[in-house]
């Protein structure tokens, strides 16, 4: 009996102990990597996040829950980071978590939007962030994650970019909305007031701002292909379409405007990865990487640094998803399974 | 009749009028080929009154998914899918035609006195289609001259009232039921959220349900061989849509919910002549439904935008004709066709749509030295002026012992399942060229009943395996929507075991049941093994199940224990198995007390329920929130 209560002194010291160790988490825990949000599936509450490190081509999926013991909610559309802090928008739990870039924990959380979609830092102390149920995009302050204001637009809000003092935020959705979907709203991030809209082609799904202070907007068409998609060039400084180039194929949905970090080369996703130098007059006949019998791509992601290609492949929305990483001249690097709806790419460097 | 007649419920039609059919009919149930069982009245009052998914859930195999207390509530038979499970009421599929399935969570279970269930290949005895099974809801009139009058009051935790009543009036040749159904709750019950940061307890947000509906049954005999009955159901939903979990912090004032009416009608007419039977069927139903969300265009607004505005009109029509005949007392002849007209009118289709069908059927049971039976099923079936595959079942049953009611039964059949005209209309994403889902189905059990002096025991093992081809998916397209395919071929296999055992003893009365279920369900496609998931169990149906029922009574006093006992479920068919894949087994105890008084004529009773009496946590879909424990006290009386 004796013997038997020393053992058990013994293990609750070693209990004690192992707790403590534990409990030393190092600050940067996660090294450099890619986050990948992982959508899953709408109403559902089962997306996920995922973490690439491309020095071992090695993924760590469920991190999330496992560092915060709470699921990520339902539907995660988008990231956007800021030095260590990352900003996860989960569109259908209207809230966005604000992560610890180096560790994944929560700091904590925006929360009491609608449908949030996309957000865009303008400074340390104001962020805007889009939505697809509400006509106005929502101001809030990164630093203390509360809602400040907001920007009435007149219409649903989708990606959103910005160059100097104006930001550009397409209207992708006709989702409770009579009139055309095909305009670009233009707020003027100092007065946060709206001062133009840009007329483009129907559903514009992407835009990206290339090295010369152009913003790229690529539309699809419409889901249901009520016209040839494209993608426009326009000046940022005059609103005035510099080019439109039109896809050759109605039925068709490109989607996924990226560029890369020197800001000079387009990407996209048009059943297969598609690339574009901004100098080019002519839309790409062929895709860059192709599309096989079994890998579809879905999201696409650009390294900044390194220039890698990743894109994802959801299969049927119900399993685990793929994500697969090029080198920018095409060849396969890796490709590792994630979670449900491998969606949005966040790149981490520290 | 025959001694054997009288202990087997054998076929003799001859002498008996067409309400004791329906009797002998019931009894039938042991020496059929196929599993059916029938609810039992006792059990059927230990469950709520509006709850018909409360009802199956603890006295069957059938497996119940549960999106929340008071809302959506799908049946599963056998490892299939919700819309493989046909309701039928008075003969007439009451599935909604568009979406294939129905909500159990609206049927008020007072509108009924019989409540049957076909397991598999069974189901074609009534209809085609139903790959898992069938639920028959029947209100049958008493042929009797003594008015009886029923009410039944509930008041229950969350805000939560029901009241029931129903009115029988008549007389050997005339009848008329009249039953009404309120319910209402709030469902703002609390659990403590671990879906969102900080977790912390809240209370359940826009749940709100309110039911409200009414039948009444007219029926009558013009003479000694023909009866005519009307019958309408009238009810009018409205129910809130809760948000998920991690939902709750959501802005912009989100509104969700579901509204709908509907009046369904059929009339019948029986013919009946010595031994021949003739029932012929009408019916008209009428649906509407309305979904909508809606948010706030901003914070500052007042005004309400609505994003989703579904609206769905549906109308079906049909017409039922069955014959039956008995040419000696061992061979019974059932030839019959069935026609349904649907039509739909839904601002989610491109344009009215609808689907006509026509079915003829025969059912041949043939029994040899009164031990050994042979049934013959046909049915042809036509949509839209196309033939689908003809629907054979084909069935034995042998009695084991000449002098023990212990039943051997098998049988196999092919079914067809065809696509819901969400499938084939829904805009955008709706595949017209799909074809129907196609089942090939097995079963055999064994049945076993003994009656002792003051107690009957019975019991039923039941093993079946389906192969289902062609089974719809909604996958993604090359678009940006999804579209359903025919592309899953589901392998689902498994065991059913029954027991139950009612007796008295002077003047305590008792009554046990329980039950289990294996379900082992797994596509076996060509494109589930390509992706590995191939021996993977089909999400949120759970390997293991089971359930009992313990209640006693004493002299007037009474007391119930219902156990509900639900495995692990797959989330996902990703072969890794995760927390966040798959939601744990859980355990739920439900208890009751009451005490009942016989004054004259008239029976009261009170009964005090607790629900989850040790408080579960659980979840029966991936972060939909559960109560835990709660109340519930009832009044009820009855007169006759």
């Amino acid at each position: 009996m004796k013997r038997l209560f020393i053992l058990f002194i013994a293990v609750a010291i070693m209990a004690v102990s192992c707790k403590k160790d534990n409990n030393n988490t190092p600050d940067n825990s996660l090294g450099d990597g890619v986050f990948v949000l992982n959508q899953g599936n709408f109403n559902s509450a089962n997306a996920s996040l995922s973490y690439f490190k491309p020095s071992g081509n090695t993924i760590t999926n469920d991190l999330f829950f496992s560092v915060n013991h709470v699921p990520l909610g339902d539907v995660a559309q988008s990231i956007t980071s800021l030095g260590n802090t990352s900003y996860l928008v989960v569109n259908n739990s209207g809230l966005v978590y604000v992560i610890d870039n180096r560790t994944a924990k929560v700091l904590g959380s925006i929360t009491g939007l609608s449908s949030p979609r996309y957000m865009l830092l303008i400074n340390e102390n104001k962020a805007y962030i889009t939505d697809l149920y509400s006509t106005g995009i929502t101001i809030i302050n990164p630093s203390t994650y509360e809602i400040t204001g907001t920007v009435d637009v007149g219409r649903t809000t989708e990606e959103i970019v910005m160059v100097g003092n104006k930001a550009f935020a397409a209207n992708w959705s006709a989702f409770g909305q009579t009139v055309k979907n095909n305009k670009i709203l233009v707020v003027d991030t100092q007065q946060d007031v709206f001062v133009d809209s840009i007329q483009v082609g129907v559903e514009p799904n992407s835009l990206v701002v290339d090295k010369d202070n152009n913003v790229w907007v690529l539309c699809s068409g419409g889901y249901d292909n009520e016209e040839y998609p494209t993608l426009w060039k326009i000046d940022a400084l005059t609103h005035q379409t510099v080019d439109t180039l039109t896809f050759a194929k109605l039925k068709s949905s490109p989607d996924n405007l990226n560029i890369n970090g020197t800001g000079d080369m387009l990407y996209f996703l048009n059943k297969g990865v598609y690339q574009f130098s901004i100098d080019s007059t002519a839309l790409p006949a062929e895709p860059f990487i192709k599309e096989q019998s079994n890998r579809h791509f879905s999201y696409l992601g650009i390294d900044p640094v390194s220039g890698d290609i990743y894109a994802s492949d959801p299969l049927d929305y119900q399993l685990n998803g793929f994500i697969y990483r090029f080198k920018e001249n095409g060849i396969t690097l890796s490709k590792n399974e994630a979670g449900i709806v491998p969606g949005a790419f966040g790149f981490n460097y520290h | 009749m025959s001694c054997f007649n009288k202990a087997s419920g054998q076929m003799a039609f001859d002498t008996l009028t067409l309400d004791q059919l329906e009797i002998f009919g019931m009894q039938q149930d042991q020496a059929s080929v196929v599993k059916k069982t029938t609810m039992d009245t006792l059990e059927m009052k230990e469950s709520n009154n509006f709850d018909l998914a409360g009802l199956l859930a603890a006295f069957s195999p059938v497996f119940i998914k549960s999106y929340g207390r008071g809302t959506l509530a799908t049946a599963s038979f056998r490892g299939t899918g919700a819309s493989h499970t046909q309701v039928l009421w008075n003969g007439f599929s009451i599935n909604s035609p568009m979406l294939g399935q129905v909500d159990f969570s609206q049927i008020p279970n007072s509108f009924f006195n019989k409540v049957e269930l076909y397991y598999g290949g069974g189901s074609l005895k009534e209809t085609g289609g139903a790959l898992g099974g069938s639920v028959m809801l029947e209100k049958k009139n008493e042929w009797t001259n003594k008015p009886a009058i029923d009410f039944a009051q509930a008041a229950g935790s969350f805000h939560s009232l029901s009241t029931t009543a129903g009115i029988s009036i008549g007389s050997k040749k005339f009848g008329s039921d009249t039953r009404i159904a309120y319910r209402s709750s709030k469902n703002d019950f609390p659990y403590y959220n671990t879906a969102v940061v900080p977790s912390h307890e809240m209370t359940q947000t826009n749940a709100n349900i309110a039911n409200t509906g009414f039948t009444q049954q007219f029926n009558y005999r013009l003479n000694r061989y023909n009866e005519l009955s009307l019958t309408t159901w009238n009810q009018w939903n409205y129910q809130d849509i809760p948000p998920v979990m991690t939902n709750v912090d959501k802005g912009g004032g989100q509104k969700e919910y579901l509204k709908n009416f509907f009046t369904r009608n059929t009339i019948e007419w029986n013919w009946h002549k010595n031994r021949n039977k003739l029932e012929v069927r009408g019916a008209y139903f009428y649906e509407d439904m309305k979904y909508k969300l809606q948010n706030k265009p901003n914070d500052d607004s007042t005004g309400v935008v609505t994003l989703i505005d579904s609206k769905n009109r549906s109308e079906s029509f049909f017409g039922k004709a069955r014959y039956s005949r008995e040419f000696n007392h061992a061979f019974i002849l059932v030839a019959g066709t069935d026609a349904v007209f649907n039509r739909i009118n839904s601002n989610n289709y491109s344009g009215i749509k609808g689907r006509n069908t026509v079915s003829i059927y025969t059912d041949i049971v043939k029994d040899f030295k009164k031990r050994f039976r042979l049934n013959l099923l046909l049915r042809a079936e036509m949509a839209d002026g196309q033939l689908l595959p003809v629907m054979p079942l084909f069935g034995v049953s042998y009695r084991l012992m000449k002098n023990e009611q212990f039943y051997l039964r098998a049988s196999v059949s092919r079914n067809v399942h065809l696509p819901t005209l969400n499938d084939l209309y829904w805009s955008p994403g709706g595949n017209t060229k799909l074809i129907p889902e196609d089942a090939m189905e097995t079963g055999a059990g064994l049945n076993y009943r003994k009656q002792f002096p003051g107690m009957t025991l019975s019991t039923d093992i039941n093993v079946y395996a389906s192969r289902i081809n062609n089974w719809i998916q909604w996958v993604p397209s090359g678009f940006q929507y999804w579209s359903p395919q025919n592309i899953a071929e589901v392998f689902a296999r498994g065991l059913e075991f029954s027991f139950r055992v009612q007796g008295k003893k002077g003047n305590f009365r008792y009554h046990f049941f329980a039950e289990y279920a294996f379900t082992k369900t797994t596509n076996e496609s060509p494109a589930a093994r390509g992706a590995g998931y191939e021996g993977r169990q089909l999400i949120y149906i759970p390997l293991n199940s089971a359930n009992s029922f313990l209640f006693v009574e004493y002299k007037g006093f009474h007391a119930g224990w219902t156990v509900y006992v639900t495995g692990k479920r797959n989330t996902s068919l990703n072969n890794e198995v995760s927390d966040s894949n798959t939601l744990p087994a859980y355990m739920l105890n439900n208890v009751s007390a009451g005490k009942s008084w016989k004054l004259k004529k008239t029976r009261f009773e009170l009964r005090f329920k607790v629900n989850n009496i040790f408080n579960v946590s659980y979840q029966a879909v991936l972060w939909r929130a559960m109560p835990g424990r709660n109340y519930e006290l009832s009044f009820m009386f009855h007169l006759n």
